[in-house]
């Protein structure tokens, strides 16, 4: 977004005669000093601030990481020194503002603001003293944070790291990070979260180990598709890449000082893969469980060797914020479990404690923001993953609506790591929902004959994959330009347009306002040879070409689904309770299940705490522990109802019982905690009996399964 | 030591009288023990100058910086105690200050034998008086002179111990200075040697060109007097008076000076000088040296941007 500039601003530095100033503050805490560089008209301050060093900012357009660094001030040591010897001037604040001689005070505009790193005299002559100043961005990777957030906005997580890594209020633009702002009406249902559930850990668990702010600001940009900026105001604030945005300006050989192309078929992506979904440490080699791939086959077969059918550039991204948007999915009708999903319904059930971690679903409650909800051009995107009878299946269904069922809502309960009591609670979550779908998207085929199926969350990761198709599969081109002072007030993110005759590069001769370009990097440098703005463009057009999509799960998951099927508690227990988890009445409504560690053969999971819930009155509650992730989740079916399907790779460790006001009966028999049942064992030493007379050889203690299975868990 | 008092050479006058130029870079207040804001006009009270605009704000050589009160009053002194000032003082010159901006200002300059500045002792004395009005253009007096001198000629002032600057004004006001210059004139006999530019300025810029031809010029200062003037003195007096001006006043070329074009027609026309560090005073002739003085003005205050 462009800087806000007064008009007395605007018509003093776009003369052909301009006396620009720069103006310095130093706020050492108690006092703010300042120096000039020049008189001005309207204030009195020392002209004391010989030079400044080019201010620059750049811009990763793919990862939309944005660079200021450093900038050097030079002071006349005279002004300076008694500064210097009455206040410790390192991590004090400076601010830089820009404005022109007859330009009022307040009308001087900030172009950086910074922490001082270091100061050094220089002996001369005239003496000087240099100051060295970080700018914002700088000092948030000095700054470590932990945290949780759970079922927010992209946008709400960058402002509370902002806060969370001490970035004063009155420095952040709270009307950019608001998701409810008109400019982010197609992106404001999307939502984030990093947070472990007490008592089932999830793929991953929150920002637990103190990590760089800038670090987990950065990944977050990425995922939006924007990046941070300085206003004129000197706050930190988000800029979204808009290519449908007007263009703040045509630049013409009028405003161009010089020109220069770089590489025309740089910067070319015809491949994106966003991986997300990751298991926690120690859980089936830390896989990403959701590998989401886009494909621009127009460009593929573009830049092919001649003979060839496609050469690919690939851009990967990784992402921790969606490993909670995982659930269930179940038939749109009746109870969760009970049906089978047909492959031409058109309505399909969601149920998980997670359910306000999905997009569209954010702060899902009976107070859900207007702009959480999917709406015309805000839709969201499930992989659906698993299966049974041995058949995996795969599917990509498009979510149009989403309605949620007020009955049915949980506390959900994680830790804080910065919490003594170790847990937040986000009460009256809606924990099941119908969705209205299109099925079969992107190719995939449609899932049928389950009654469950697993579902992740991937409308970021095809967010962020058409973003980046959609303007690098035909490359982006980068010029360098230069300008005078008088476009200073755009900003890098800004769109521009070029005229000019001598650009060359594939389907363009010459330079139009029909071509946009994104400011990728600005530096202004006023005390050179020639004040100047070098201006650093990438090529900001979109189209949308030929795509095609594929889903992979990690490997592990291909391995666990076979084994699943043929190893399924039949002949041993894959999955058995090593400690803990009983299941037991509290008072009225109300369960709990203890603590304890389940086990799937291989590996082990905690469930770290204990998890309490609230049943419906007149049902029967199966509590299904996952083996591979410890989710805990509660299947409801009417009284005296068949047992339902347990969640895929989940196995249930109790049945409560309750009437129309309370809890009658907890059945923990179904709690399994033994590899081999009972029976089997029984039937087995008649067996061994038989093999000791060796009158029978077809008996034996165990299955004889393949060694090999069993290695791998 | 109390201060004493003589006229100003007749010479000098006579020449000062016939615009020849002044050149002069002592300064007595570089001479100062104590230096201060005061409210009550006396060394016997409280220092009251403003943190972080030090006193030696006011001789330092720079008109940008100024010093100021911590305080608004209707009366404000800035005092200096002198210590019997070994530098004769003979005018005073005031640079970057703000009294036109305050207005309706009353500036007068005072000198005493006493730190007290007692209006009942004998030494103490006005010697010089402004009504800057509305302008903050830069102050000057070179015909300074006290009441009782028994004079009517421009005095020079020596050995002064205290010396003191009063401002008032019916309303409170926080005055500000820039530069202050007590002091002692070096009377040139002739003007400089042909060609002589006295209207010699310069700007600098920085220019930006276009790819269409559109020119840019950034301006980091302009309106600066540029100083070069040559003389050919031959006379003992005159020769010594350049000699002892850049070894002692100007402290060997280090310490900027006043040049004043046309004392007496224009003396508020003077500039502040920063002069080329090196003295080359070759003999042309049997009595008769050449001397070139090279210097530039100091900024930011530059006198062709007063009005």
């Amino acid at each position: 977004m462009t800087l806000s500039l007064h008009a007395t601003w605007v018509a003093a530095v776009t003369r052909a005669n301009p006396e620009i100033r720069y103006l310095v503050e130093i706020n050492d805490g108690t006092n703010t000093h300042t120096a000039i560089s020049g008189l001005c008209d309207n204030f009195v301050y020392p002209v004391s601030l010989r030079d400044v060093t080019p201010v620059s900012s750049e811009l990763d357009p793919i990862t939309r990481q944005t660079q200021i660094g450093s900038v050097t001030l030079e002071f006349e040591d005279l002004w300076l020194r008694s500064i210097l010897v009455a206040n410790r001037l390192k991590g004090k604040k400076v601010s830089i503002k820009l404005g022109a001689k007859e330009v009022s005070e307040a009308n001087f505009v900030t172009t950086f603001t910074g922490i001082i790193e270091k100061i050094i005299p220089r002996a001369g002559n005239p003496p000087v003293i240099q100051v060295q100043v970080l700018d914002t961005f700088s000092w948030l990777k000095t700054h470590k944070i932990t945290g949780v957030w759970f079922s927010k906005h992209p946008l709400e997580v960058i402002e509370s790291i902002l806060t969370r890594a001490g970035v004063p209020s009155s420095l952040i633009d709270s009307t950019s990070f608001d998701p409810s702002d008109s400019a982010y009406s197609t992106i404001s249902h999307l939502t984030v979260s990093r947070g472990g559930l007490r008592g089932s850990p999830q793929f991953s668990e929150g920002v637990n180990d103190p990590t760089e702010a800038r670090e987990l600001i950065d990944q977050l940009c990425e995922l939006l598709n924007g990046q941070l900026i300085v206003n004129e105001s000197g706050q930190v604030a988000f800029s979204l890449f808009d290519s449908t945005a007007a263009s703040v300006a045509d630049w013409t050989t009028d405003h161009i000082l010089s020109i220069e192309q770089e590489e025309i078929d740089a910067n070319v992506i015809n491949r994106v893969t966003v991986h997300s979904a990751k298991r926690p440490d120690g859980q089936h080699g830390n896989e990403f469980q959701v590998n989401y791939s886009q494909n621009d086959t127009d460009s593929q077969s573009a830049y092919s060797y001649p003979g060839e059918s496609d050469r690919i550039y690939e851009q990967e991204f990784k992402t921790e914020w969606l490993n909670v948007a995982h659930g269930n999915v179940y038939a749109g009708t009746g109870a969760p479990g009970t049906n089978t999903i047909g492959a031409a319904d058109t309505s399909l059930q969601l149920c998980t404690y997670q359910l306000p971690a999905f997009s569209g679903c954010r702060q899902a409650g009976p107070s859900q923001p207007s702009d959480a909800t999917l709406a015309s051009g805000r839709v969201a995107y499930l992989q659906l993953m698993g299966g049974g009878a041995g058949t995996y299946q795969t599917e990509i269904v498009k979510v149009t609506a989403i309605s949620f069922n007020t009955a049915y809502k949980g506390d959900i309960i994680y830790r804080d790591p910065d919490s003594t009591t170790d847990t937040i609670t986000e009460p009256d979550g809606y924990i099941r929902c119908t969705l209205t779908v299109q099925r079969a998207q992107f190719g995939t085929t449609a899932v049928s004959g389950v009654k469950t199926i697993a579902a992740f969350d991937i409308t970021v990761p095809v967010y962020m994959a058409d973003s980046r198709i959609e303007r690098f599969g035909g490359g982006a081109p980068v010029v360098i330009v230069t300008t005078n002072f008088s476009e200073y007030d755009k900003q890098v993110g800004d769109l521009v347009t070029i005229t000019y005759d001598g650009y060359v590069s594939y389907g363009r001769d010459g330079l139009t306002t029909s071509t946009k370009w994104e400011i990728i990097s600005k530096e202004e440098d006023l005390f050179g040879s020639t004040p100047q703005i070098r201006w650093k463009l990438m090529f900001a057009g979109t189209a949308v070409p030929t795509k095609t999509h594929l889903v992979r799960r990690a490997a592990n998951d291909h391995i666990g689904a076979q084994m699943k099927d043929s190893l399924k508690n039949t002949d041993v227990n894959r999955s058995i309770v090593a400690n803990g988890l009983v299941a037991s009445k509290v008072t009225g409504l109300q369960a709990k299940l203890t603590a304890g560690t389940i086990s799937n053969g291989a590996t082990r999971t905690d469930i770290e705490s204990d998890v309490t819930h609230t049943v419906t009155a007149s049902k029967d509650t199966y509590v299904a522990v996952s083996r591979l992730t410890g989710a805990v989740a509660f299947v409801e079916v009417d009284n005296d109802d068949p047992e339902p399907t347990a969640p895929d790779d989940s196995d249930y460790v109790a049945k409560v019982v309750s009437d129309g006001t309370e809890i009658t009966s907890v059945d923990t028999s179904i709690r399994k905690t033994t590899a081999v049942s009972g029976a089997k064992l029984l039937e087995s030493s008649t067996g061994f009996a038989q093999l000791q007379r060796k009158t029978d050889f077809s008996k034996s203690l165990v299955p004889n399964h393949d060694f090999g299975m069993w290695s791998r868990g | 030591m109390a201060w004493s008092t003589a006229d100003v050479g007749a010479t000098e006058l006579a020449l000062m009288a016939l615009d020849k130029p002044i050149i002069s870079a002592a300064n007595a207040l570089y001479d100062a023990d104590a230096v201060e804001w005061s409210a009550a006009g006396s060394f016997a009270g409280a220092d009251i100058t403003l943190s972080g605009y030090p006193i030696a704000r006011a001789y330092d050589g720079h008109t940008h910086l100024q010093t100021k009160p911590n305080a608004a009053a209707t009366t404000q002194y800035l005092l200096f105690n002198l210590d019997s000032a070994a530098t004769d003082i003979d005018f005073i010159a005031i640079m970057g200050h703000n009294f036109g901006t305050i207005g309706g200002l009353t500036v007068t300059a005072e000198i005493s034998d006493v730190s007290t500045f007692s209006g009942a002792d004998p030494s103490t004395k006005e010697i010089a008086s402004w009504s800057p009005g509305s302008s903050n253009d830069r102050l000057i007096e070179l015909e300074l002179n006290h009441s009782g001198s028994g004079s009517s000629n421009a005095q020079r002032y020596s050995t002064v111990p205290y010396f003191r600057l009063k401002m008032t004004k019916v309303s409170s006001f926080t005055p500000a200075i820039g530069e202050i210059i007590l002091g002692r004139r070096r009377q040139l006999k002739h003007a400089p040697n042909m060609p002589w530019d006295d209207k010699n300025l310069s700007s600098e810029v920085r220019r930006t060109t276009s790819v269409s031809g559109v020119v840019t010029q950034y301006v980091f200062h302009k309106g600066r007097r540029e100083l070069e003037a040559n003389f050919n003195p031959h006379e003992v007096t005159y020769k010594d008076q350049f000699e002892t001006w850049f070894k002692s006043d100007a402290a060997f070329g280090t310490r900027p000076f006043i040049w004043i074009d046309e004392p007496s027609t224009s003396p508020e026309a003077y500039h502040l000088m920063v002069l080329e560090p090196e003295f080359q005073f070759p003999g042309v002739g049997p009595h008769e040296r050449n001397y070139k003085i090279k210097a530039v003005e100091q900024g930011p205050h530059f006198l062709a941007l007063e009005s």
